[in-house]
């Protein structure tokens, strides 16, 4: 086991060997990564472990229809500069004109203030197919340069280069551009015994026979054709439920079971879907 | 430094992948070669993830990619390893790089296999784009072509998105730029700067004839109309042949293959003849009211083989048309150059239909995009 898979175990994340793989390799070419993957596998908590792990700060950006340069690269502070312009007695230059137009004016947003850390952060752009294409040309010259240009101020380079992360739940198709410019990575759920794992890591006082029922009851319920599968923070939920509610074995507690389902169905079609019939196959493949 | 041998290996592997639909530019090439000489030790798993990782860009090629990996690398293993065997094996090491049969072998058996899609290789993406849908026999052309067809339906989308437009003259005062623009006058506005809404999407009714004489054309006009669907939210989408089925909700669904499989198991869809004014008459009875406005636009998907008599097509049509913004009449038959529109159907349709387009290939499609631009 490498140290960093190490090092991401005992901060609560259990990779696989392919994703130990590409994070070194992010590190060793100085790429962003993009990673691919159906909500709750598990993308956004790498960004946050890699923190830990690094012991820098995580600057995320969350990313939403309509998300601009205001509000994602920088600002000018407008109030600021109408308090300067004010205080000048009318008695305004090109000069102090373009005074307002300086670092002391300037309001970072997460992008800039990424590029502007002693240490590297990780950055983290959070769903980055919520945001519209234009958001993504915003980010090309970061991504490949790591500098940001501002028209009044010129060209920023980073002063220590941010790891990047970039998620997307692929709800729409992401440009080449962008995605020539990242290493790339597919989140799939987790197998049988990295799901083990992971529950045995966020549980601690779950018993290995109750753990191993819960994960062949959720991989039995992710065959089922549900429009939203349980993801792991699903799974984690359900677990921690069931213990809170004293269940020692999946089977003995059927009925318990069937009330805690909230847990891991979450729209009408799939509580619908989940009837007593299609739940006793299920606990037919826990057992 | 690793060896000429391993390096030129390494590029018969881009090309391989390139083939397949990678795009692997000379960055990818570099860094491959980077990781490879880096790693005194590297093992085969290690070197499939971080080559994975470098050349893949989006799912489908990550889920690939394992295969033309193998068989590239391990020609000598069986054709296609799975996942499981790989794992087992992958204790040994590409410590001595020449004695990989991928290295050192021929991949003449693996490149012959894989010859129906290097047929595509130069200027693919020109040679679908024009290619009538009868003539793409190739699975692999096939599956581009219905890629290239529901990408191109969700560039509506991307054209009509909610955006506000900053504009001179307007209703809405936009506060951060006429601040932003007066900042000489001290913050006073005396140009002021407004902002206006883009339009929305359109509202789109798309009537799908799925009768036997369409069968050719059918998978890709499928992935369009699950393109426009899913790039105009408030859209619906309806199949029909002797009798009306609406189908919004299969092409919604986020899997192709979970459409794929619904579409399959009603299978009581596809029975072969076409009513297609019985249909329409379906349609004006039972969704009409609730469905057409004034900025709807109803697409009808059809060849024009009708068994109705065109009197009551011409009727149906009518009661559509008075209801709706414009009617799209898309016909894949119109692309045929012996093909003439003066059959009895299409006549009486005429005078109801706004705009009938060749709907043969992916190229016709895009006209049909630039034409409902919001």
């Amino acid at each position: 086991m490498t140290n960093l898979s190490n090092e991401l175990q005992i901060n609560g994340y259990v990779p696989d060997a392919a994703l130990t793989t590409t994070l070194e390799l992010m590190d060793s070419l100085d790429r962003p990564l993009l990673i691919e993957g159906d909500a709750g596998v598990g993308k956004t908590s790498i960004a946050s472990t890699l923190a830990k792990i690094h012991d820098c700060e995580l600057i995320r950006l969350q990313c939403y229809e309509n998300l601009d340069v205001q509000s994602s690269v920088y600002e000018w502070n407008y109030s600021k500069q109408l308090l300067w312009i004010n205080s000048q007695n009318n008695q305004k230059t090109d000069r102090d004109i373009n005074h307002i137009f300086t670092e002391d004016f300037l309001l970072e947003r997460p992008l800039l203030k990424s590029i502007r850390q002693k240490k590297s952060p990780i950055l983290l752009i959070d769903e980055i197919d919520r945001a519209d294409e234009a958001f993504e040309a915003f980010l090309l010259e970061l991504l490949s340069e790591f500098q940001i240009s501002i028209p009044e101020l010129g060209t920023i380079k980073a002063e220590s280069i941010p790891r990047v992360i970039i998620t997307s739940n692929g709800t729409r198709e992401l440009s080449d551009a962008l995605r020539r410019r990242c290493l790339y990575h597919y989140l799939d759920y987790p197998d049988r015994d990295r799901e083990f794992l992971i529950i045995e890591q966020a549980v601690p006082n779950i018993n290995k026979k109750l753990n191993q029922q819960i994960v062949d009851f959720i991989h039995a319920l992710r065959e089922q054709d549900l429009r939203k599968n349980p993801g792991i923070a699903e799974t984690l939920d359900w677990s921690a439920a069931l213990i809170g509610m004293g269940v020692k074995d999946l089977i003995e507690s059927r009925e318990l079971i069937s009330k805690t389902l909230s847990c891991l169905l979450k729209t009408q079609e799939d509580c619908e879907l989940i009837n007593n019939s299609t739940l006793e196959k299920l606990f037919h493949t826990a057992s | 430094m690793i060896s000429t041998k391993v390096s030129d290996r390494i590029v018969e592997f881009a090309h391989l992948l390139r083939n397949s639909g990678h795009i692997v530019g000379i960055k990818e090439l570099t860094d491959s070669m980077r990781i490879i000489s880096e790693h005194n030790q590297p093992d085969e798993y290690s070197t499939l993830h971080s080559l994975r990782s470098l050349c893949c860009r989006n799912k489908e090629e990550w889920q690939h990619f394992e295969k033309l990996f193998m068989s590239f690398w391990y020609p000598n293993a069986s054709a296609v390893e799975s996942s499981s065997t790989f794992q087992n094996t992958a204790t040994s090491t590409l410590k001595q790089a020449n004695s990989i049969s991928g290295i050192a072998g021929t991949t003449t058996t693996l490149f012959e296999a894989m010859s129906d899609s290097i047929k595509y290789a130069a200027g693919k993406q020109n040679t679908i784009s024009k290619a009538d849908f009868r003539f793409l026999n190739n699975h692999h052309a096939m599956r581009e072509a219905e890629n290239l067809a529901e990408k191109l339906a969700l560039q509506l989308k991307a054209r009509s998105r909610a955006h506000r437009k900053i504009v001179t003259k307007g209703r809405c005062m936009d506060i951060r730029h006429t601040i932003r623009r007066n900042m000489a006058h001290g913050g006073m506005p005396l140009h002021p700067v407004f902002s206006i809404k883009n339009k929305k999407p359109p509202h789109l009714v798309i009537l799908h004839d799925v009768s036997h004489s369409m069968t050719w054309n059918n998978p890709l006009l499928f992935r369009f109309a699950r393109g426009l669907i899913k790039a105009c939210p408030a859209s619906e989408a309806f199949v029909f042949h002797t009798r009306l089925f609406c189908v919004t909700k299969l092409y919604r669904e986020k899997s192709i293959q979970q459409m794929r499989n619904k579409l399959e198991s009603n299978n009581h869809l596809w029975l072969g003849g076409t009513c297609i004014a019985e249909s329409l008459n379906s349609f004006n009875q039972d969704y009409a009211k609730t469905l057409l406005r004034n900025n709807a636009i109803v697409i009808i998907i059809s060849d024009g083989f009708d068994t109705d008599a065109p009197e009551y097509l011409a009727s149906q049509l009518k009661l559509i048309k008075s209801k709706s913004k414009q009617i799209i009449w898309l016909n894949p038959m119109l692309g045929r150059k012996t093909y003439t529109s003066g059959t009895k159907t299409m006549l009486a349709a005429k005078p109801f239909v706004d705009n009938f387009l060749p709907a043969h290939s992916v190229d016709a499609l895009r006209s049909v995009i630039y034409r409902m631009k919001p």
